[in-house]
C-alpha cells in the first residue's frame, strides 16, 4: 500500500500547516489580551529602570518577528516555558491536567460508543416498532439536557442525600499514590470517577446511538442481506453483517466526541471539582497565569487535530472501499 | 421424482395503492436433477417466486395461498430454524444483483467459509480444499480468495457467487437472472457454467431469466409466465411448437442465430397493473387474436400435447396464430377486435 503512505505524508503536513496557523492565532490573540502579562510581576512602586529589566527577562523587549519565532519554536518542540504562579515547567502541569480529564473521558467515551452502538443498532433492526419510538425519544430528552443540571441533580441525589458516592474531585484527601497509573488502579478513585462518568455517558451515549440508528436505516435496504438470509444465517450473525456496515460513519464521529471532550468539560470539572484541563485553563486565566493559559489552548487543539487524523487513517481499516489516493 | 413443488402459489405485496398480486395460483413442478426454465418479462412475478422458495420476501410481501413443497415439506410452514437448515444447505441462490450480493467489508473467503460454517462443521483444511475445488470449478483463481468484493468484476463476483452456491452441494440451485448487467460475452460464460455444472453434478436448477434464446439453449423444461400466472409449460415443445400467443411472442423477441433472416418484433404495450388485473385473459389487451371471449373468461391451462399445457382458449388455432405471429403487421395491428 504505497498509497498509503503518500497519503498519510499529505495528510502530516496538512496537520503540521494547521498547528502552526493555529498557534499564529494564539499568539495574536494573546497580544490583543488587555492587561499585560508582566501585571503580575510588575509591582506600582518599580522604577522604569526595574520595569525594563522585567521586561527583557522575559524577552519582551525583542522585536515582535523575534517573539514570534522565538514563540513559535518554543510551542513547537513543546517547550511552554515556567507557570506564573506554579513555578514549575507549564509541560508538567499541562501534562497532569490532560491525564486527569483523559482519566474520566476516556472510560466515558469508551462505554458511551460501545453501549451506543448496541443500542443504535438495535433501534435501527427494530425500526418502526414501539420500544423503538419510546428509547429514541428518551434520547432525544438526554440529548437537550445540560449536562452541568444533570451534575448537580445526580450530586444531590447520590452523593448529599443517599452518600453512596463522593461530592467530588478525584481522590480522597491523601488518596493520591506514587503515580498517576497507580492511583486510578484505586476503589477510592473509582468511586470518585463514576457520579461524572456516568453524566457524561447520558450525554455522550445519544450521539452514537442515533447516528448508528440511521446508517443501520441505510443498510437495511442492502441486496447483500437477503443472501445472508438465504445463506441460513440467524438473524443475529446478520445484524452483525448489517453493523459491520453501518459502522464507518461512527469513527468520524467517536474522533471528534474525544476532541471536543478533552476541552468541553470546563462546568462538568468544576461541578465534580474534577482536576482536569478545562478547569486548569479557567483559573490560568482568571490568575493571569499566560503560560498555561496558552499551552491549554494550544494542547486542546492539537489533540483535535491528532483525533480527527487518526480517524482518517482508520477508515480504511474498517472499509476496505477506501482508497488512499 | 419432484424435488420442489409449487402447488397453487400466490404471493402479495402490500402496498399504498392496495394489494398487488405478483404470483397468482401458480403451480410449477421441479425434478431431481431437472433444469428448469421460467421465463417472462420484468415484473411478472419469476423473481418472487424465487424470494419466495428462499424464504426472503420483503416485509411487505407474503404467500397468501399455496404451498412450496421441498420433498413433501412445505417451506412456507417452517419455523426459522427449521428454513435455515434447508436454506444453502439444499437450495441455494445466485442472485440477479451479483454486484450488491456481497458484504462489501468481508472477504470473499470470509463470506464463502461463513455459508459453510453455517451448516457444516468442517476443519480449516476441508473448507480451504472444498473452496479451491469450487474455484477451480467455476474458473477463478486461488490469488483472489482474500480479495473484497468490490476488487472483482462484475463478471467474477458473479462466478463466486456460483461457487458460494454451490459450496455446500446443495440439490437445487435457483439463479435469478444471473447474468444482470453483464456484457454478452461474460453472461454466455456464466450460462455456460451455470450449465455445465448442472450436467456435471446432475442437480436441480431454476434458472429465472426473460431472454427466450437462454431457455431454450439451457434448460430441460420451460414454464412461461404472464402477469403473475402460468401462461405455458412444458418441455422443448414451448419454443418449437407455441401454443399460446405471449410464447409466441417471446420468441419472437430474441435473436435465433439458426434463423438469421427473421425479423425481431417486440410485443406492443405492456403488462397490465397487478393492483387491477382484467376479468378476461391477462395478455387480452395485447394479444393480436383476442376475441371476445378472452375479454371475458380467464382460460385455463389445458394440455396441448404430452406434460405440455398452455392457457389459451384457442389453442386448436394455434398453428394457424404461429404462421400469423411471425409478422411484423400482425402485431403492430393491435389487439383483434373481432
Amino acid at each position: 500500500m504505497h498509497g498509503l503512505r503518500a497519503y498519510l505524508l499529505r495528510r502530516l503536513i496538512l496537520l503540521l500547516f494547521v498547528v502552526v496557523s493555529v498557534l499564529t492565532i494564539l499568539f495574536v490573540l494573546f497580544k490583543l489580551l488587555p492587561g499585560n502579562p508582566l501585571s503580575v510581576f510588575i509591582d506600582s512602586n518599580y522604577s522604569d529602570e526595574m520595569v525594563q529589566r522585567q521586561k527583557r527577562l522575559w524577552g519582551l523587549d525583542d522585536p515582535l518577528w523575534l517573539q514570534y519565532v522565538r514563540y513559535m519554536w518554543n510551542m513547537l518542540t513543546f517547550d511552554f516555558g515556567t507557570s506564573f504562579f506554579q513555578m514549575t515547567p507549564v509541560s508538567g502541569i499541562v501534562i497532569e491536567k490532560l491525564l486527569h480529564t483523559g482519566a474520566m473521558i476516556v472510560p466515558a467515551v469508551v462505554l458511551s460508543v460501545v453501549l451506543g452502538a448496541l443500542l443504535g443498532s438495535w433501534l435501527g433492526w427494530r425500526r418502526g416498532s414501539r420500544q423503538e419510538g419510546a428509547v429514541v425519544v428518551g434520547l432525544l430528552a438526554l440529548r437537550s439536557v445540560p449536562s452541568f443540571f444533570v451534575g448537580i441533580l445526580v450530586l444531590m441525589v447520590f452523593s448529599y442525600q443517599l452518600g453512596w458516592f463522593p461530592p467530588g474531585g478525584m481522590v480522597s484527601i491523601g488518596g493520591h499514590q506514587e503515580s498517576f497509573w497507580e492511583t486510578i488502579l484505586t476503589l477510592d478513585f473509582l468511586g470518585h470517577l463514576i457520579l461524572p462518568c456516568l453524566v457524561l455517558m447520558t450525554r455522550e451515549i445519544t450521539s452514537p446511538a442515533l447516528l448508528l440508528r440511521s446508517t443501520m436505516l441505510e443498510v437495511k435496504g442492502s441486496d447483500f442481506l437477503d443472501i445472508l438470509r438465504a445463506k441460513g444465517l440467524s438473524e443475529r450473525r446478520i445484524r452483525v453483517h448489517a453493523t459491520r456496515n453501518a459502522l464507518l460513519p461512527l469513527v468520524t464521529d467517536i474522533a471528534v466526541m474525544m476532541g471536543f471532550l478533552f476541552q468541553g468539560q470546563v462546568l462538568l470539572e468544576i461541578i465534580f471539582a474534577w482536576p482536569g484541563v478545562g478547569r486548569e485553563l479557567v483559573s490560568a486565566l482568571n490568575d493571569l497565569d499566560y503560560p498555561v493559559a496558552q499551552a491549554c489552548f494550544f494542547v486542546m487543539a492539537l489533540i483535535i487535530l491528532v483525533f480527527n487524523f487518526i480517524a482518517d487513517v482508520l477508515y480504511g481499516f474498517i472499509d476496505p472501499r477506501v482508497a488512499y489516493d | 421424482m419432484a424435488l420442489l413443488e409449487l402447488d397453487d402459489l400466490s404471493i402479495e405485496y402490500r402496498t399504498a395503492a392496495g394489494a398487488a398480486r405478483a404470483v397468482d395460483g401458480v403451480s410449477i413442478t421441479i425434478d431431481e436433477g431437472e433444469y428448469l426454465g421460467l421465463v417472462g418479462e420484468s415484473g411478472c412475478g419469476k423473481s418472487t417466486i424465487a424470494k419466495a422458495i428462499l424464504g426472503i420476501l420483503p416485509p411487505n410481501g407474503a404467500v397468501t395461498k399455496g404451498q412450496i413443497r421441498y420433498r413433501g415439506r412445505d417451506l412456507t410452514r417452517l419455523s426459522l430454524a427449521e428454513l435455515n437448515r434447508v436454506r444453502w444447505r439444499q437450495i441455494a441462490l445466485v442472485p440477479q444483483s451479483a454486484m450488491n450480493g456481497f458484504d462489501p467489508v468481508y472477504t470473499i473467503e470470509q463470506q464463502i467459509n461463513e455459508a459453510i460454517e453455517t451448516h457444516m462443521k468442517w476443519s480449516a483444511a476441508e473448507k480451504q480444499s472444498r473452496i479451491a475445488e469450487l474455484f477451480r470449478l467455476v474458473g477463478m483463481e486461488q490469488s483472489r480468495l482474500k480479495d473484497y468484493p468490490h476488487q472483482f468484476s462484475g463478471g467474477m463476483r458473479q462466478r463466486a457467487m456460483i461457487a458460494m452456491a454451490m459450496v455446500l452441494d446443495p440439490n437445487l440451485v435457483v439463479a435469478d437472472e444471473p447474468t444482470t448487467g453483464l456484457d454478452v460475452i461474460v453472461q454466455d460464460q456464466i450460462l455456460h457454467r451455470i450449465k455445465e455444472i448442472h450436467i456435471r453434478l446432475k442437480k436441480a436448477m431454476l434458472l429465472i431469466t426473460h431472454d427466450m434464446a437462454v431457455v431454450a439453449e439451457n434448460c430441460d423444461r420451460i414454464a412461461v409466465m404472464y402477469a403473475g400466472r402460468i401462461v405455458e409449460y412444458g418441455a422443448h415443445d414451448v419454443f418449437e411448437r407455441p401454443f399460446h400467443p405471449y410464447t409466441m411472442g417471446l420468441c419472437n423477441a430474441f435473436p435465433d442465430l439458426a434463423d438469421e433472416g427473421r425479423e425481431l418484433i417486440s410485443i406492443p404495450k405492456a403488462p397490465p397493473s397487478l393492483l387491477d388485473l382484467p376479468t378476461g385473459c391477462r395478455f387480452a389487451e395485447r394479444c393480436p387474436f383476442a376475441t371476445d371471449l378472452c375479454r371475458k373468461l380467464e382460460p385455463a391451462l389445458v394440455s396441448v400435447g404430452d406434460g405440455h399445457v398452455a392457457a389459451c382458449h384457442h389453442v386448436a388455432r394455434a398453428a394457424e396464430f404461429r404462421d400469423s405471429a411471425r409478422h411484423v403487421r400482425t402485431w403492430q395491428a393491435g389487439p383483434a377486435t373481432a
